[in-house]
């Protein structure tokens, strides 16, 4: 007689989310680049911008700590196993694991799992690195600490788009191309200037952007302390781009498992 | 919950390359409830049908066809099903591959009680394993049975009368005269002649086709195979256009 049982919600999360982790090292092509694409653009940026900014500014600002952040949302935007859930879906092993009784949730959750360990393994080198360029955080260890939970909440809660694609099409080239998604977010907001420098519609442009309050958030714990408005409006643009990317994919999970 | 009551190994192996073979049976004990020690038992009983040795913990990536289709059956065991739906199980296996799937395949419907609904091209697979037998052509059933109501239904015996495609018609015109024949189906290289009694028959089919002055190529008397029922319900070889 078997003894074959559903394993539980958090059994199941725990075992799609150890399969995801245990593959993600053995990819490392899949997510090196995300390491070192931020680090070029950090030391590229500041060595073209820091004199001609700092000169513009009052003598206290901190042009490598305004970067810093930008590179640890570049690093960890649009970072996840979505190419992996194409290829499950592409050679049938989607297929078997819906023919288990594991809760369809948990394959989504289980691999946002894996996402935010990752996520998370790609900022703290960046952070460490902007410590050792000088950069002394305001809010002290504790707030870089804060400093990388954002960037790991931000990256998580972009993830759903890259994975509703990947749901939707199981194209591994309309995954790849998600990408672009991140541009508008990237370069829209204030990712080279203060936004009070900035004029016309690029101003109009950022007031929209959420990029614009995570980076403001993230510049406070680094720059001016424990400002819990600015952080307070980080974490709403996080839990809002959170709100419509969870919403998408859970629905392309949603159509996949009805379509299977 | 029907999930947990049955068994599904796919016509092509539904794999993740990048687990090892371990690991990938842990995790289907794992989604099944198992616990660590009912899945240990279950992965060393089942690495007896995957017989992959050493390569039980190489990433599947690295397997061979065979290797694939016998760890993805595996897979499909791991909760011990009632039921296990089968598809084309065998495909592309070399020879003793396929008898470790057949042999498998009987002792879990023997020793387990195991219910198995398999599809399979090769119709002496299905003679080999199945109680019943259900031949589907264009999508509908066309015969039911067991493989020995099945072949009765074709009769007795079967004359096969092997001679150039040019000739195949006119065999079949002349033997229709011969008394105590049942239905003669000529196709290509062939002919296929049912008789009740075939040891009787022969030697009238063979005085029949020299006196009318035929050359053959070849003379044979058998005893009627799936095959042969296949062709008799569809009019169709397997594989032309049924399946």
């Amino acid at each position: 007689m078997s003894a074959a049982a559903p394993a539980g919600f958090f059994d199941d999360l725990r075992s799609i989310s150890l399969r995801a982790i245990r593959l993600t090292w053995r990819d490392p092509e899949a997510f090196l680049p995300a390491l070192v694409i931020p680090v070029f653009f950090f030391i590229v940026n500041v060595g073209a911008l820091q004199r001609f900014v700092e000169g513009s500014f009052p003598a206290a600002f901190d042009y490598k700590a305004f970067q810093l952040p930008v590179a640890v949302v570049f690093a960890v935007t649009g970072v996840s196993r979505a190419n992996a859930l194409v290829l499950d879906i592409q050679n049938g092993y989607f297929d078997r694991l819906l023919l288990t009784p594991v809760r369809r949730v948990t394959l989504l959750l289980g691999l946002m799992t894996a996402d935010v360990v990752l996520i998370v393994a790609l900022a703290i080198p960046v952070a460490v690195l902007g410590l050792i360029v000088g950069i002394r955080p305001a809010t002290g260890p504790l707030g870089l600490v804060a400093f990388v939970l954002m960037a790991g909440l931000w990256g998580l809660a972009f993830t759903g788009f890259p994975y509703s694609i990947a749901l939707r099409t199981g194209n591994p080239t309309a995954v790849n191309n998600a990408f672009l998604l991140f541009f508008p977010f990237a370069f829209l907001t204030t990712a080279y200037l203060p936004q009070a420098s900035m004029t016309g519609w690029l101003a109009v442009a950022t007031t929209f952007n959420p990029t614009t309050y995570l980076l403001g958030g993230m510049r406070a714990l680094l720059q001016e302390g424990w400002k819990w408005a600015a952080i307070g409006r980080a974490l709403a643009a996080i839990a809002g781009m959170g709100a419509v990317s969870f919403s998408l994919a859970f629905a392309a999970l949603r159509g996949r498992v009805k379509r299977n | 919950m029907v999930r947990l009551r049955i068994g599904v190994a796919l016509q092509d192996a539904a794999l993740d390359p990048k687990q090892t073979g371990r690991e990938l049976l842990d995790l289907q004990g794992r989604l099944y409830g198992l616990g660590a020690q009912q899945r240990r038992r279950r992965v060393e009983e089942l690495l007896v049908l995957v017989d992959i040795g050493d390569a039980i913990d190489r990433r599947i990536g690295t397997y061979s066809g065979g290797m694939k289709r016998r760890l993805d059956l595996a897979a499909a065991l791991v909760h011990e099903p009632e039921i296990l739906f089968l598809d084309e199980p065998t495909t592309g296996l070399d020879p003793m591959s396929r008898a470790a799937v057949w042999d498998e395949v009987r002792r879990l419907n023997e020793q387990r009680g195991m219910t198995i609904f398999l599809t399979t091209q090769y119709l002496e697979e299905a003679d080999a394993l199945a109680d019943r037998v259900g031949i589907i052509a264009h999508g509908r059933i066309v015969a039911e049975g067991t493989p020995a109501e099945l072949k009765r239904s074709v009769g007795s015996d079967l004359i096969i009368v092997k001679c150039r495609p040019a000739d195949s018609e006119q065999v079949a015109r002349v033997l229709s005269t011969v008394q105590s024949l049942g239905s003669i189906e000529a196709s290509a290289d062939e002919v296929v002649i049912a008789a009740e009694h075939g040891a009787k028959a022969i030697s009238p089919v063979a005085v029949a086709l020299s006196e009318a002055g035929i050359a053959i190529d070849g003379l044979t008397l058998r005893t009627p195979t799936l095959d042969d029922v296949f062709l008799h319900v569809t009019g169709e070889r397997m594989g032309e256009d049924a399946a």
